[in-house]
């Protein structure tokens, strides 16, 4: 069985190395096309990840996805910043989503490439400001009628928690878009923290149900109600 | 025959590829394994020490 498990690990990263090749050469003549090259190499990478889902243990399941409007902004939050669960997120969420994903990533050589060419936006670090973030975000919301956040804090709500983080509720309501809160499930067991070989498992992401952005109290009283925090 | 030493460079590439992925996916995991380890032992080192520096305190307490 560790064979096994070593076996599905080395061709899920072997797979991967060519995946992110092939995509950072396909981004050079997609740039042409400007917002239609950016969702030909989501679709891309999508279509990559599935073959990799199909090939690996792990299995992914959708819960809720009559709860995503069909049309407007919506911002998105999701707890579990990690690869799998992206992966998971890219591959079988019925939608194009906008991550914003650490800045450091856009500066690797072909992972970078891969993230600017999806249309993914580097985060701003905590008391520095910039002018770029909102016109992002704001064509992010353009482009693909989302954007996709990764609530930090929730990696650590054993201990330090105190209350809902603002920031993406402020933004939600600045544009007047509903919040949609994602949880994504089973992760942790498929690749532990600090461990490259995969264990099989199955993945959930769940839908909650759209929150009005009107109020940043009740949004967030209502966020904290969904993780369960 | 210029040919076939070409396809054998390239399975030697992939071959050499595979292994050195292999090393350090395996790396990878068995790192950060042992240093999951040597944080617990430091843990349980710090949490003997935090006891005996709580006897050391009961016992001066106790002296005054």
């Amino acid at each position: 069985m560790i064979i096994l498990r070593f076996l599905s690990s080395l061709f899920f990263w072997l797979y991967l190395q060519v995946g992110f090749v092939v995509v950072a050469l396909l981004s050079y003549p997609a740039r042409i096309l400007r917002d239609k090259g950016r969702s030909f190499c989501y679709l891309t990478v999508r279509l990559v990840l599935r073959f990799l889902f199909l090939f690996s243990f792990f299995r992914v399941t959708v819960k809720g996805g009559d709860n995503l409007p069909a049309g407007g902004r919506t911002v998105f939050i999701a707890n579990k910043p990690d690869l799998i669960s992206t992966f998971a997120l890219i591959a079988f969420f019925p939608r194009h989503l906008s991550f914003i994903a650490e800045a450091r990533l856009f500066r690797l050589p072909i992972i970078g490439r891969v993230f600017k060419a999806i249309g993914c936006i580097p985060s701003v670090a905590a008391g520095e400001h910039s002018f770029a973030f909102p016109v992002k975000v704001l064509n992010a919301f353009r482009r693909a009628g989302n954007i996709l956040f990764y609530t930090a804090n929730l990696r650590r709500q054993d201990s330090q928690f105190t209350s809902f983080p603002a920031a993406e509720l402020q933004i939600a309501k600045t544009l007047e878009s509903t919040i949609i809160p994602i949880m994504v499930k089973g992760t942790d067991k498929i690749m532990p923290p600090g461990s490259a070989i995969f264990a099989p498992g199955r993945i959930e992401i769940i839908v909650g149900n759209p929150i009005a952005a009107t109020d940043v109290g009740p949004a967030a009283k209502k966020l904290e109600e969904f993780y369960g925090i | 025959m210029g040919f076939n030493y070409f396809i054998v460079f390239v399975i030697v590439l992939v071959v050499f590829w595979i292994i050195l992925t292999a090393f350090f996916m395996l790396r990878y995991t068995y790192n950060s394994r042992r240093l999951k380890a040597s944080s617990a032992g430091m843990s349980s080192d710090i949490a003997d020490l935090q006891k005996q520096l709580d006897q050391l305190t009961n016992n001066i307490s106790g002296k005054h």
